[in-house]
């Protein structure tokens, strides 16, 4: 229920029923998630060996590039943080500003990858090469889509704000797009440690 | 936990109360969160060749940078977190016995 | 915010098309589970009609093989599911005193998204070919060089979108019994079935994203050329019956544990007593929950994996003989010493007892790892499953229906018809899976089409396929029964079977706003600790006014038509379409997040005139 009091309570995303539900319905969505990247994860430790003639991990994976996309994601879920923090004071400028910091930064990630992916198939590592093509970019690749969701979402909701300013409906939804950006970013943790640095460890 | 009910939909309106982390927690969070980072790529770099040692310290440092970030960052140790919890542990305890399956599938 | 749209009054199909009540969208999976489980249903009888007599030609090779698979698929994922979640949608919000579902939106997305995915894998039939490749669908045998029509890319992509219509759904109940519970309904006071609807949710939240992503891995390797189970390029087969078994074995449990539920409020009505040891009852519902995730493996005990693997499955399996034989005796001890009435839903849940055992007796046996390389892949496998799913989950959903007709239609479903219905339906059932134990011990193989004369197998096959055409008959005479019902003036009593749970104090069927004032729960049983009060119904914990509610919405059948042409798309690597198709879905999340519903009010004018002579 919606009710409009003028003040607007100190955590405004859980101020309405309506608001507490998409909070909780969230995590829990990311409890599923948790099972979809563990099933990736699952996949290509199964088949990380399975290069068959192709070039392997050690040869492909270039840390430098990893590191830069790592310190781009870590910033932005940081950003992300300030986010939600002037959202709880209601500064709407504030939240702007870090909101947008937080999608150009996630943009940024999202280009690396895109050199990374076509570095990669001009190396003869595709998707079609062998299975551990396959299961590289599957994995890897559904962690960007979810980042390229993320800007894509989060753009949208300052374009909310812009427009409708921060209200009990307008809060709970950028709640839960920080919550879904920290996961995106944890997801990352695992994928450059289990993809990438082990991929360079070797066989 | 217990019951949320319609009657109790109204928090105070007091604003400022910080989120039990003040921003010096959030970026002593993140300067652990970029620590951990260095070190496992230091550690992939400089000790690469030992792999009995380097991949359970890179997945240690994983782990513990997960949890830092769930608990400082996602708030998961605030109060009116208990489903979040249960979520997020349940889906880790039923995805790991599939990951472990992968692993062995590796081996095999 | 403060403005609210007037009242909307759709009528007809657009009222369906928009709905998003809980007790509407209940009714439409009932229908369309209903249908595609009469689908499925004809496809089981013409199957048993081809092994009615040895090397028969009615439906040979691949025919059978498309019949097989679709009979599985169907009835698992478009006939079961659906039929759980309309009796979650239309009685879980009831039993909990909530007003509606925490996501009504979601709910109506879900239902669409299901109905749109059934229909996308039934029309393979009309397009070169159903899936053949066994509802578990293991590669390689799914894969392009075993499987070459279309018929398992309509698997894969229909099961796609009807699975996330399933995830959401899941998420939308858990949210829902977690946070809308009425004032005093705490856990350990809500009734069986919304405990059993709580852990179903969480299994199906933590086991279809695994199903999503072996659907996504055969998805890519059929249309993108991708290698993950072409084992010339590194691919690894096992691979893909971990991923199905990891969600494949809790998808049994997010099947029975309602239907367990169902039972267990059906026989505490019908026993006049309250539920025989309720927390251990709750106990058993997690512990299965649980466990259900820890036993993947023991459907591939001939896989290979070693005998420590083996081991470990097996006695995990063998576990959960523990909280179901709990949840057994129970149910025993609950009708010991009661008041018991034979209600055709009672019958059921009856009948469901020694039947369900008979399923869990075969399953603990298939678990003896080294015995089980006897009985794979023979008819005994499918005697057991079909005991604990057509005898387990479909007496406890018949039982459920019966039980809940009233306030679901708000008509009772006639008493001696439904008799029949019952004993037809038993009957046929032994007679079909009884012989098949033994057809399995003697050593017919699961799967194929037709078997030669002088084995033995004659009889059984004979009585197996005569028992199909009953359990037909029984289905048939359900359908009757409800036809009857619906021409029937007689309306039903609010609390019919002088039942014990809160979804009885409101009248039959439910109102749009379910409780015209939030009830105030007392204990287990609300309804049942206000009778024996001597009150005449429940107290209300808030005072009558005027009632918000979410607004009807086209968007969740646009969506899931947006989906529908984009499965299209892919199963006919046609790129355009789809992403025609995933641009409608765009629009239609981008427009549920722009445009904010402000619902509407229900006012007390309205309120006082539809629970006007309301009798308890």
């Amino acid at each position: 229920m919606i009710h409009d009091h003028g003040v607007l309570p100190a955590e405004p995303e859980k101020a309405t029923l309506e608001g507490r539900n998409k909070v909780l319905g969230f995590w829990l969505f990311l409890g599923g998630e948790t099972v979809l990247f563990g099933s990736l994860f699952a996949t290509y430790l199964a088949l990380k060996e399975s290069f068959v003639g192709g070039p392997s991990p050690e040869e492909l994976f270039d840390l430098k590039i990893v590191a830069l996309a790592t310190i781009l994601l870590l910033t932005s879920s940081l950003t992300s943080v300030f986010g939600v923090m002037a959202m709880h004071k209601h500064n709407t400028k504030l939240m702007q500003l870090w909101f947008g910091i937080t999608v150009i930064l996630g943009a940024g990630f999202l280009g690396l990858e895109v050199y990374e992916f076509y570095h990669y198939y001009h190396e003869g590592h595709t998707l079609t090469s062998n299975a551990f093509g396959s299961a590289f970019y599957t994995l890897v690749g559904f962690h960007g889509g979810h980042v390229a969701f993320g800007v894509t979402w989060i753009a949208l909701l300052q374009a909310q704000l812009a427009k409708k300013g921060l209200t009990v409906v307008t809060a709970p939804k950028f709640y839960v797009a920080a919550l879904y950006w920290h996961f995106v970013d944890l997801v990352w943790v695992f994928i450059f440690t289990v993809v990438y640095l082990m991929g360079k460890v070797g066989a | 936990m217990g019951n949320i009910n319609l009657e109790n939909a109204h928090p105070q309106p007091k604003i400022n109360k910080s989120h039990g982390i003040g921003v010096k927690g959030h970026l002593v969070a993140f300067a652990l969160s970029i620590v951990l980072t260095a070190l496992a790529f230091i550690g992939v770099i400089y000790f690469g060749d030992d792999r009995s040692f380097v991949i359970p310290y890179i997945i240690g440092l994983g782990i513990v940078q997960a949890l830092a970030q769930l608990f400082i960052w996602m708030h998961m140790s605030e109060k009116g977190h208990l489903f979040p919890l249960v979520g997020m542990v349940s889906g880790v305890v039923v995805i790991l016995p599939v990951i472990l399956m992968g692993l062995y599938l590796c081996w095999w | 915010m403060a403005q609210h749209a007037a009242r909307p009054r759709n009528t007809g199909l657009k009222d369906w098309l928009t709905t998003v009540d809980h007790k509407k969208i209940g009714i439409l999976y009932l229908v369309a589970g209903g249908f595609f489980f009469l689908l499925g249903g004809i496809e089981a009888v013409l199957m048993r009609l081809q092994l009615m007599y040895p090397e028969s030609n009615l439906f040979v090779g691949a025919t059978f093989n498309e019949l097989l698979t679709m009979h599985g698929t169907t009835m698992i994922f478009l006939a079961a599911m659906p039929i759980i979640f309309a009796l979650m949608n239309a009685i879980v919000p009831l039993q909990i005193g909530a007003r509606d579902v925490a996501f009504p939106f979601v709910n109506s997305l879900g239902f669409w998204l299901f109905f749109f995915g059934g229909t996308l894998l039934n029309l393979s039939w009309f397009l070169g070919g159903a899936p053949d490749a066994g509802w578990t669908a293991y590669p390689p045998l799914s894969g392009t060089t075993y499987s070459s029509t279309h018929g398992v890319s309509f698997y894969v992509l229909g099961l796609q979108i009807a699975g996330l219509g399933t995830l959401i759904g899941g998420i939308n109940f858990l949210v829902t019994i977690i946070n809308m519970r009425a004032p005093g309904m705490t856990f350990m006071r809500m009734p069986l079935f919304t405990w059993s609807a709580f852990i179903t949710s969480a299994l199906i939240l933590f086991a279809f994203p695994a199903i999503t992503v072996g659907l996504v891995l055969l998805m890519f390797d059929r249309i993108f050329g991708a290698n993950f189970f072409e084992v010339a390029n590194g691919g690894n087969v096992v691979l893909w019956q971990h991923l199905f078994w990891i969600f494949g074995h809790p998808e049994v449990y997010i099947l029975i544990l309602p239907a367990f539920g169902i039972i267990s409020e059906v026989v505490a009505t019908f026993s006049k007593k309250r539920l025989f040891g309720y927390s251990a009852m709750v106990f058993a519902t997690i512990v299965i929950g649980f466990l259900g995730f820890m036993v993947w493996a023991h459907h591939m005990f001939t896989v290979g994996m070693g005998p420590v693997a083996n081991a470990l499955f097996s006695i995990a399996t063998m576990l959960i003989a523990v909280p179901t034989g709990i949840k057994i005796f129970n149910w025993l001890l609950t009708m010991w010493g009661g008041q018991i009435r034979f209600t055709t839903a009672n019958l059921f849940a009856v009948g469901f007892i020694p039947t369900f055992v008979i399923g869990g007796m075969t399953g603990v046996m298939l678990a003896v790892a080294p015995a089980d390389f006897q009985y794979h892949d023979s008819y005994f496998v499918v005697a057991h499953f079909h005991y604990v799913i057509v005898g387990g989950m479909a007496f406890g959903l018949f039982s459920g229906c019966y039980y809940w007709w009233p306030k679901m239609f708000g008509k009772m479903l006639n008493e001696t018809i439904g008799k029949w219905n019952f004993w037809l339906f038993f009957i046929g059932f032994h007679l079909t899976f009884f012989p098949q134990h033994f057809l399995g011990l003697t050593g017919m193989p699961r799967r194929v089409y037709t078997y030669m004369a002088g084995q033995g197998w004659e009889m059984g096959n004979m009585i197996s396929t005569i028992g199909a055409l009953v359990m037909t008959l029984g289905t048939a005479v359900f359908l009757w029964n409800a036809f009857v019902t619906s021409r029937k003036a007689e309306k039903a009593p609010a609390d019919p079977w002088d039942a014990r749970t809160l979804e009885w104090a409101i009248p039959s069927p439910a109102p749009e706003y379910n409780f015209a004032q939030t009830p105030r729960v007392r204990g287990l049983d609300a309804l049942w600790v206000e009778k024996m009060a001597g009150n005449k119904g429940m107290t209300p914990a808030e005072p009558l006014g005027p009632i918000h509610m979410p607004s009807p919405s086209i968007l969740p059948f646009l969506m899931s038509v947006g989906f529908f042409i984009a499965g299209f798309g892919f199963i006919y690597h046609q790129t355009i379409v789809s992403v025609v198709g995933l641009l409608v879905v765009f629009y239609g999340m981008f427009a549920r997040s722009l445009f904010d519903d402000h619902g509407f009010h229900i006012e007390v004018d309205e309120i006082k005139e539809t629970e006007k002579g309301v009798k308890l």
